[in-house]
């Protein structure tokens, strides 16, 4: 479903008013998924803690939401900008892609909580297209059997600044696949 | 059986008593018929769908939230066996009105949508995790009779 210029325009304009919250909406998300769908756990079993408010619950919201709002900015190239985050999820995070409609779900959940008067439905509708537009972005480099084909494929797409991180992230993974640590 | 913990109940209990069935039912199936369109297959017959502001003024479209959200109301009542009070609802849904019971999901998507809007903070994890459980119940129970 590909985002209109309107879809876009929505997008950009709550995305303005709610960036000075953005830390916070990630924690609350964060938080929601963890509570409401306690499958989504087991990707977070290295953490101390893992309930709403906790430390690395709040640390890693920050984390989500920036990555959200730079996506925010790459709006008219999802694919492109997100490469390397895409890379990361299919070859070092193994996240089940079905997870990522969870946490777009929770993230709704909390804008309506938080921003009740600026999330209309017709705001809803385009920030839902636009978190299924990431998660697709975010599932493109999944079951790419050849590295080397698929670097050079996704290369074509993005800018050249992510063609050098894509190839860069593929040599680190090739160079060293047993507990390689992926810096981000 | 569903098993419901103290809290569930009383927090399903709760919300429900307190919410405006005419406002969050009319607030809920508009924002499902805006944010997934193709639920409007479901209502041909309802007159001008045309745009969101069309939708959610729509007298058609308010009365039938009305319709669901009472539907509703037979699960808050029957929390121990909503299996069988939602027996013959879910035939309709599957015989006569042939709904893809995936768009119950995408409608209880809505309703928790507009119920965290209503309740705010107060709306918290555990709320919204009880709440989200009872509504898959409810959509269970819809499914049930579907072959």
């Amino acid at each position: 479903m590909s985002l209109s210029d309107k879809d876009k325009a929505a997008v950009k304009a709550l995305w303005a008013k709610i960036s000075p919250k953005a830390d916070d909406i990630g924690a609350e998300a964060l938080g929601r998924m963890l509570t409401v769908y306690p499958q989504t756990k087991t990707y977070f079993a290295h953490w101390a803690d893992l309930s709403p408010g906790s430390g690395p619950v709040k640390k890693h919201g920050k984390v989500i939401m920036g990555a959200v709002g730079d996506a925010v900015s790459k709006i008219d190239d999802l694919v492109g900008g997100l490469a390397a985050l895409s890379e990361l999820h299919a070859f070092k995070l193994r996240v089940d892609p079905a997870n990522f409609k969870i946490l777009t779900h929770n993230i709704l959940v909390t804008l309506a909580v938080n921003f009740p008067a600026d999330f209309t439905a017709e705001v809803h509708v385009a920030v839902d297209k636009f978190l299924a537009a990431l998660s697709a972005a975010l599932a493109d480099k999944y079951r790419l059997t050849h590295h080397s084909g698929a670097s050079r494929a996704s290369a074509n797409r993005g800018t050249s600044n992510d063609k050098a991180k894509v190839s860069d992230a593929i040599n680190k993974i090739s160079n060293n696949r047993k507990g390689f640590f992926f810096m981000f | 059986m569903v098993e419901w913990t103290e809290f569930e109940r009383t927090t399903i209990q709760d919300i429900f008593s307190k919410m405006n069935y005419d406002v969050v039912g009319q607030q809920s199936l508009a924002r499902c018929l805006i944010v997934y369109p193709w639920t409007q297959r479901y209502f041909g017959n309802f007159g001008n769908l045309y745009n969101a502001a069309a939708i959610m003024g729509n007298p058609m479209v308010a009365a039938h939230g009305r319709v669901v959200l009472h539907g509703l109301d037979k699960a808050v009542k029957n929390m121990d066996n909503i299996k069988a009070a939602y027996a013959e609802l879910s035939v309709l849904h599957s015989e006569k009105l042939h709904v893809d019971p995936d768009n119950f999901r995408l409608l209880g998507d809505c309703l928790t949508v507009v119920v965290a809007a209503q309740l705010g903070a107060a709306f918290t994890p555990e709320v919204q995790a009880a709440f989200q459980k009872f509504l898959a119940v409810v959509i269970s129970s819809l499914q049930r009779q579907y072959h």
